[in-house]
């Protein structure tokens, strides 16, 4: 196919996807995504940071709006994944279906340290549209935001955010939510975010976080999409000074998946940590694409990736630093290790540093490997079967990681989903 | 018969890639029995395929036997996964233990314990019943709290390693050890601990194979046997007193002789 063929039919996706956008009032915004889109298309391999993710699948299928789910049948998720989980149970949550707001089982409303404003008109100020592609996608599809506030001073402690994709049909739904989080100056956040679905769906997401000076956020994702299940997402931060950023992802379910992050520090010490873990299997497809931009000096952050990948998966990491001439005394870390569990499984890692400051300190490193043989050895040796040892490498090597996680609730939770849930055989 | 292990004719050779067909032969010939309840020693030069040998009959991948047999309590050893063969009750307390990063040495013995006795229809040991047992194991060993509390031998000592081993066999209680130099830089103390912990095994049920160049650790166990390994051939079977004089000699006359 040549590469105008392939652009042609790229369009066919996309066209079932705009074509449902009604003539009716659409907002300033919006339209001008719907026109780029119409004008430029979706991006395609051969731009620079979708050389090794692509958006092929798309032409397999024409996209519905995602219909309306029951509250007695989200009520049966959230029972299963929430109240049955003594991590979540008690914490404030806001709940999703198909990227529709659920009011009746969404309790922060009641929370009165946030301010939570649903689908309201507001489009954000971070997030370009004009660049990243699947953010021109979000603001073509939704004119609808959902806002997060959390005021000065305010330690907000923790929410629950729940995304439900469900679709009992054998067509493909989209949805396209935005989220808008603002932490005025000295307050916190710790956020807790779970992906979960069923049935065939495309996530495309967009996130915004202004993050005012001596702001403290934690934020773990989830993504344990449905198995068909495509999750394109986009975040954008801007950090003020002396914010302090804590970011876990943890990518486990969904067919194809890309996470896609632009931070960018405004103020002087900001400390921002970025880790993932993705364990696929099967064709699973995993994608990580991270900017750091340190505009000011005296910034710090730290990428730490790591890869599971067994049978036909593939992971995908791409991270870049960008220091500002005037970002002196930055220190940027990207760190990425794959562990590859079969021949057929495959990494591609991209990383990369823009530095015009002189007094920096930024490294990179990557490994790739298989397990150890001797360890493995070793394991079996003491009577311990061959695919529990392996596990236990496997976990192993995340637990270094998940050490890194200081809160309890947070470890834990992350422990559950990659089932390692605590031995009780720990000694005292 | 009153043999628990039966080693005919063993030939066995490494799997290198850098080799490709050219397989390296180490083992090339070894006939060996163990009756029940025997402890037999092992000496030799260096080089000379002793953890060949003791790789061989626990199932490592790095190894393919090309010729022999191994019966193990009447059954084929060699076609028996790593797995299973400590399940069949045989344990190796290797020369040079591995570190696991990020994994507990407690959850591991646990692990490692529970697997044996649900291989061999027992039931799994809570972890109250399993810390009573690996507390009072780890105290007659002098095995510190703290090393049980780290990762498996992570930042452990040359000796605290070997005496990690000889905690995971008095565990396991197997009915066949192969100890690989776990004398082997143990001090004093420590070197009578281990004699003590293969010798509290010891029994009708139990024997051992004991890899090692010093005639020290013999004088706290005495073997049935001795046998002197070189070249991938055991060239030479003595008794007890045999340590003494390759002590003395070396093995220069005996692998003359051999030749
Ligand atoms: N995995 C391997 N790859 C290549 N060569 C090997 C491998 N394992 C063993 N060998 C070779 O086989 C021979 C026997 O090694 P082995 O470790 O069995 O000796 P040993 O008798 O235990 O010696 P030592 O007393 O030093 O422990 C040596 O020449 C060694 O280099
Ligand atoms: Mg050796």
């Amino acid at each position: 196919m040549t590469s105008i063929e392939m652009e042609n039919t790229l369009s066919i996706g996309l066209e079932s996807l705009l074509n449902r956008n009604s003539n009716s009032s659409t907002p300033k915004e919006q339209k001008t995504a719907i026109d780029l889109l119409r004008k430029n298309g979706l991006s395609t391999q051969k731009d620079e940071d979708w050389k090794y993710t692509n958006l092929r699948w798309l032409n397999n299928h024409s996209f519905h709006d995602a219909r309306r789910v029951s509250v007695d049948k989200i009520e049966q998720w959230i029972d299963r994944h929430v109240l049955n989980n003594p991590n979540f149970a008690d914490l404030p949550r806001l709940v999703f279906a198909n990227g529709l707001f659920c009011s009746e089982l969404s309790t922060a409303l009641k929370c009165d340290k946030l301010n939570i404003l649903p689908d309201s008109d507001f489009f954000g100020v971070l997030a370009r549209p004009d660049r990243e592609k699947m953010a021109t996608l979000n603001y073509a599809m939704q004119n609808k935001s959902q806002i997060i506030h959390v005021p000065a001073g305010t330690q907000a402690g923790q929410l629950l955010i729940v995304n439900l994709g469900l679709n009992e049909s054998n067509e493909y739904f989209s949805f396209h939510p935005r989220f808008i989080f603002t932490l005025e100056e000295n307050s916190q956040l710790s956020i807790i975010e779970l992906n979960i679905g069923e049935g065939n769906y495309f996530q495309n997401p967009l996130y915004e976080f202004c993050i005012d000076s001596h702001v403290k956020l934690s934020y773990m994702r989830v993504l344990d999409e449905s198995k068909t299940a495509f999750h394109y997402s986009t975040l954008y931060a801007a950090l003020a000074d002396h914010t302090k950023i804590d970011t876990f992802l943890l990518t486990l379910g969904g067919a194809i998946t890309r996470q896609e992050i632009y931070v960018k520090f405004l103020g002087e010490w900001g400390n921002l940590q970025l880790q993932a873990i993705q364990k696929l299997a099967q064709q699973q497809h995993g994608d990580l694409t991270f900017h750091i931009k340190h505009m000011v000096p005296h910034c710090q952050s730290l990428q730490n990736v790591k890869n599971i990948l067994t049978d036909h998966a593939r992971g995908v990491y791409q991270g870049k630093i960008f220091v500002d001439r005037i970002a002196q005394k930055t220190d940027g870390q990207q760190q990425s290790q794959a562990l590859l569990l079969s021949d057929n499984a495959e990494i591609d890692t991209k990383p990369e540093l823009e530095i015009y400051a002189d007094d920096v300190k930024c490294t990179h490193g990557a490994t790739v490997g298989a397990l150890d043989k001797e360890q493995l050895f070793f394991l079996m040796a003491r009577g311990i079967p061959h695919e529990q040892a392996r596990e236990i490498l496997v976990n192993a090597f995340l637990n270094e990681t998940l050490e890194m996680i200081q809160d309890p609730v947070n470890s834990n939770m992350m422990k559950h989903y990659l089932s390692m849930d605590d031995e009780e055989g720990a000694i005292s | 018969m009153n043999n628990l292990l039966e080693i005919k004719d063993l030939h066995a050779s490494v799997i290198e890639d850098s080799l490709e067909n050219n397989q390296k032969e180490i083992l090339k010939g070894i006939n060996l029995n163990i009756p029940k309840g025997e402890i037999h020693v092992i000496m030799g030069p260096n080089g000379s395929g002793k953890s060949t040998l003791s790789y061989v009959l626990s199932g490592h991948p790095n190894y393919c036997v090309t010729q022999g047999s191994a019966i193990f309590k009447g059954k084929d050893l060699l076609s028996m996964t790593p797995d299973q063969r400590a399940a069949a009750g045989l344990f190796l307390a290797f020369q040079t233990p591995v570190e696991l990063p990020g994994v507990n040495n407690v959850n591991f013995l646990r692990t490692s314990l529970n697997s044996i006795r649900v291989a061999r229809g027992e039931s799994e040991l809570n972890a109250v019943d399993f810390l009573k047992l690996v507390r009072e194991k780890a105290k007659t060993l002098s095995f510190s709290m703290d090393m049980l509390k780290r990762n498996v031998n992570v930042g452990f000592s040359g000796g605290e390693k070997k005496r990690n081993e000889v905690l995971q066999m008095s565990l396991l209680q197997p009915s066949f050890a192969i100890l690989d130099e776990t004398d082997s830089g143990l001090d004093i103390d420590a070197l009578r601990i281990v004699a003590e912990g293969v010798n509290s095994l010891r029994s009708p049920d139990f024997s051992a194979l004991i890899i090692t160049h010093h005639q020290r650790l013999l004088d706290y166990i005495k073997p049935n046997y001795i046998h002197v390994l070189a070249k991938g051939r055991i060239i030479y079977t003595g008794g007890a007193e045999l340590s003494n004089q390759l002590e003395s000699e070396g093995y220069g006359r005996l692998l003359e002789e051999a030749l």
